[in-house]
């Protein structure tokens, strides 16, 4: 391009100034004043991270422990409803069964959001906002927490429907799918809405989300059955990469430096 | 926030590992590598001071001004490309502020274009000179910068909008409609 | 070290009334902030909070910029957060935190080595008379040692910038003299910044003010400054209780104490020729406060 050579030139006008004497000074000065500030030394931010494990990791596994207790309580409950009960109800409780699987995952999801909301019902926020590490810090600990958690309790449901006799295909269709679909639609509103915003809608888009994919899913095998489940399994893999992108969002800097209270 | 992924993948980034390895050299402690950063970066941010302050005593001040914030916040730099934005940025500020605290007059950027006139060989070259003046001094002060940016200091349109703080699409439409009048007038 | 504010504004949208869809919370605030206590005086509601908030980055202001020591907070992120320590008006503490889990809790969110945090808690705790109540659970202490707590937090950092907002409400005048002391200690090559309504908490450690009123500053100086504007309009007059009514309505009230011989002692702003025998006293910060905005 003919015209940037000669712009750039025309904007050149140092080259016609004598300044390596006071390039030399400056580098002089620059380092007399290196010398004179010290740099704050700070944690790295898993340090941090670990530190948070004995404030609030163990208080997390216990609310979730009792949720699953109670998760398992109600499997166990549907699972025990036998012939002796009547048909009719015996029938229905081996129907619902697997759509049950649909709704603890879900409640998976949806534990992790009190748990998330404690900063501004404590009116913590604002202070945490204002540290160094910030809401970056403070969010992914309590997400690595929270998410280890989801983990164990999703595996004991696993465990427990293989238990009860539900096949595999039904486990990863009623109870993965809609937790992944929940998850990832529920991380990506929780970074993008402010907490007042998020405790209204978060909870009904969460179930929502998870309750319409269900849907697709009772459907899709029956028009689908053998493809079906191949598609899935990418779905899956979408909601798990948009999960660690969110992650990794939140850990690069750029977006929360400046974090908005309203 | 996120810009579609087409775009990032046609914009041609310069890689900038020098710089971020100077920089990482010098907070491991090898003082030489400081050095070596600002005589990289003087001239050009000594060109950016020169558009923007009165006279060349002021655009020394400022330069120096902006390397001693350099060091002062290098802390805060993450090495991973950006380093030139992140100066140019403190480049910026310096000279508002120190313009502020100098007179109020209006510093004219054709008086600038008069204080450090190149002594050309020649009447065309001289004359050429008067032409691209008399364009860029039609443009109004905000394109006057996006114009200084991308082909005096030859920034990217990115690092552009992450010093200007305005979005990628205004800087690319702006430079775009900056061109087109300056090349009105240059061709008559 | 020095923090400016230039022309910067924060707009809100105004989703309760309609065609006046935007709110002017802080509107071209011009301040610059050298080392010392700097008072920042204005109703509620004349965007204290929002500014503060802005000051310490953890709202972006809709227009203009904040500079610390000649570059934009925005472009320094966590390296300026660094270097403040921040006290909001309203602030809690998760309930099963004692005071010595809180500071250690919100020294790891600073970013705090851990033997530097150990001393610094264990110094604060001194410093702030809190050594007894070190284990105790933070919700069952009293106001005045809550507010202690939060001093502490702010302060673990040894930051270079201390904003506090409205820290002396729900304090008793014990608690807020011996803040004021404290304060006073601390400001030593600081810049702190103190917003507050009550006006006397900052009228003797305050070494400049800034007054805000519907989100523009009106005015900032010392206090000799700022005063001398109403210099010969304070008086103090002694009158019968039962004029007492009457001269309500003439003038503007700032105090008044009852005599022992049923009399009233007004101190009042006004004209000299408004009650007879009125002496003139020199004015205070809290008088200007009541010229400026005076109580409906």
């Amino acid at each position: 391009m003919n015209h940037k050579n000669q712009w750039n030139s025309f904007f050149a006008i140092e080259q016609q100034i004598h300044y390596s004497r006071h390039m030399q000074e400056t580098i002089k000065l620059a380092h007399s004043a290196n010398a004179m500030h010290t740099a704050r030394c700070h944690i790295p931010l898993r340090t941090m991270v670990a530190k948070q494990v004995k404030f609030f990791a163990l208080k997390i596994w216990l609310f979730q422990g009792l949720v699953l207790a109670a998760l398992c309580a109600l499997l166990f409950q549907l699972y025990s409803i036998n012939a002796a009960y009547g048909i009719d109800a015996f029938t229905w409780a081996k129907h619902s069964l697997p759509k049950s699987l649909c709704l603890c995952s879900v409640t998976v999801v949806i534990c992790a959001i009190p748990l998330l909301s404690r900063p501004t019902r404590y009116k913590m926020a604002e202070l945490e906002q204002s540290t160094y590490f910030s809401v970056r810090g403070n969010l992914l600990a309590q997400l690595l927490f929270i998410g280890t958690g989801d983990i164990g309790m999703l595996s004991v449901l696993v465990l427990l429907a293989i238990r009860l006799q539900i096949a595999g295909d039904t486990i990863f269709l009623s109870l993965i799918i809609p937790f992944l679909t929940a998850a990832a639609s529920g991380l990506m509103l929780w970074i993008r809405t402010s907490p007042s915003f998020f405790h209204k809608a978060g909870a009904i888009l969460c179930g929502l989300s998870a309750l319409f994919v269900y849907k697709i899913t009772d459907n899709s095998m029956l028009f689908l059955p053998d493809t079906a489940f191949y598609v899935w399994i990418l779905y899956a893999l979408i909601c798990i990469a948009v999960l660690y992108r969110e992650c990794k969002k939140l850990y690069c800097r750029g977006i929360f430096d400046m974090l908005l209270t309203e | 926030m996120a810009e579609p992924l087409r775009k990032i993948r046609r914009t041609k980034e310069p890689a900038l590992t020098h710089e971020d390895d100077l920089i990482k050299q010098f907070k491991k402690g090898r003082q030489e590598c400081l050095d070596e950063l600002i005589r990289l970066y003087y001239p050009v941010i000594l060109r950016y001071c020169l558009w923007h302050m009165p006279d060349k005593d002021s655009a020394q001040d400022a330069v120096q001004e902006t390397f001693l914030k350099l060091v002062r916040f290098i802390g805060r730099y993450e090495p991973r490309g950006q380093f030139r934005a992140f100066l140019y940025r403190i480049a910026a500020n310096t000279c508002t502020d120190m313009k502020r605290s100098l007179s109020s007059t209006e510093f004219l950027t054709e008086q600038i274009i008069e204080n450090t006139r190149y002594e050309e060989n020649g009447f065309q070259a001289a004359n050429d000179r008067q032409q691209l003046a008399t364009a860029y001094c039609a443009l109004d002060n905000e394109t006057r910068e996006l114009v200084l940016l991308r082909y005096g200091q030859e920034l990217t349109l990115r690092e552009i909008a992450t010093v200007t703080g305005l979005p990628l699409r205004t800087v690319q439409t702006r430079l775009r409609k900056a061109v087109k009048t300056m090349r009105n007038i240059l061709d008559g | 070290m020095e923090i400016t504010l230039e022309h910067v504004s924060k707009y809100f949208k105004d989703k309760a009334r309609k065609g006046s869809p935007v709110k002017k919370a802080v509107d071209d605030v011009n301040l610059h902030l050298t080392p010392g206590v700097w008072g920042l005086l204005g109703a509620n509601g004349s965007g204290k909070t929002t500014l503060m908030r802005m000051v310490c980055g953890i709202m972006k202001p809709t227009a203009g910029r904040i500079c610390y020591d000649g570059v934009d907070i925005s472009q320094l992120g966590d390296f300026y957060r660094e270097v403040i320590g921040y006290l909001p008006q309203e602030f809690g503490f998760y309930p099963e935190f004692t005071v010595q889990q809180y500071l250690e809790y919100i020294a790891a969110l600073k970013g705090i080595p851990d033997t530097q945090a150990k001393h610094k808690i264990d110094e604060l705790l001194t410093r702030l008379s809190l050594e007894d109540v070190r284990k105790k659970k933070i919700i069952k202490l009293s106001g005045g040692m809550k507010r202690r707590v939060g001093i502490g937090q702010a302060l673990l950092n040894d930051p270079e910038l201390l904003v506090l907002d409205e820290p002396t409400s729900g304090l008793d005048p014990g608690e807020r003299v011996r803040f004021r002391n404290l304060l006073s200690e601390f400001a030593q090559d600081r810049i702190v910044l103190i917003s507050t309504h009550i006006v006397p908490d900052v009228e003797y450690i305050a070494a400049r003010n800034a007054i805000m009123k519907n989100g523009t500053i009106l005015q900032t100086g010392t206090t000799q400054e700022l005063v001398s504007q109403i210099h010969g309009k304070v008086f103090q007059a002694i009158i019968p209780s039962q004029e007492l009514g009457m001269w309500e309505s003439e003038v503007q009230i700032i105090n008044l104490r009852n005599e022992e011989d049923g009399s009233v002692c007004l101190r009042y702003l006004g004209r000299p020729s408004d009650i007879p025998n009125a002496a003139p006293q020199p004015p205070c910060l809290e008088d200007l406060y009541l010229y400026l905005f005076p109580k409906s």
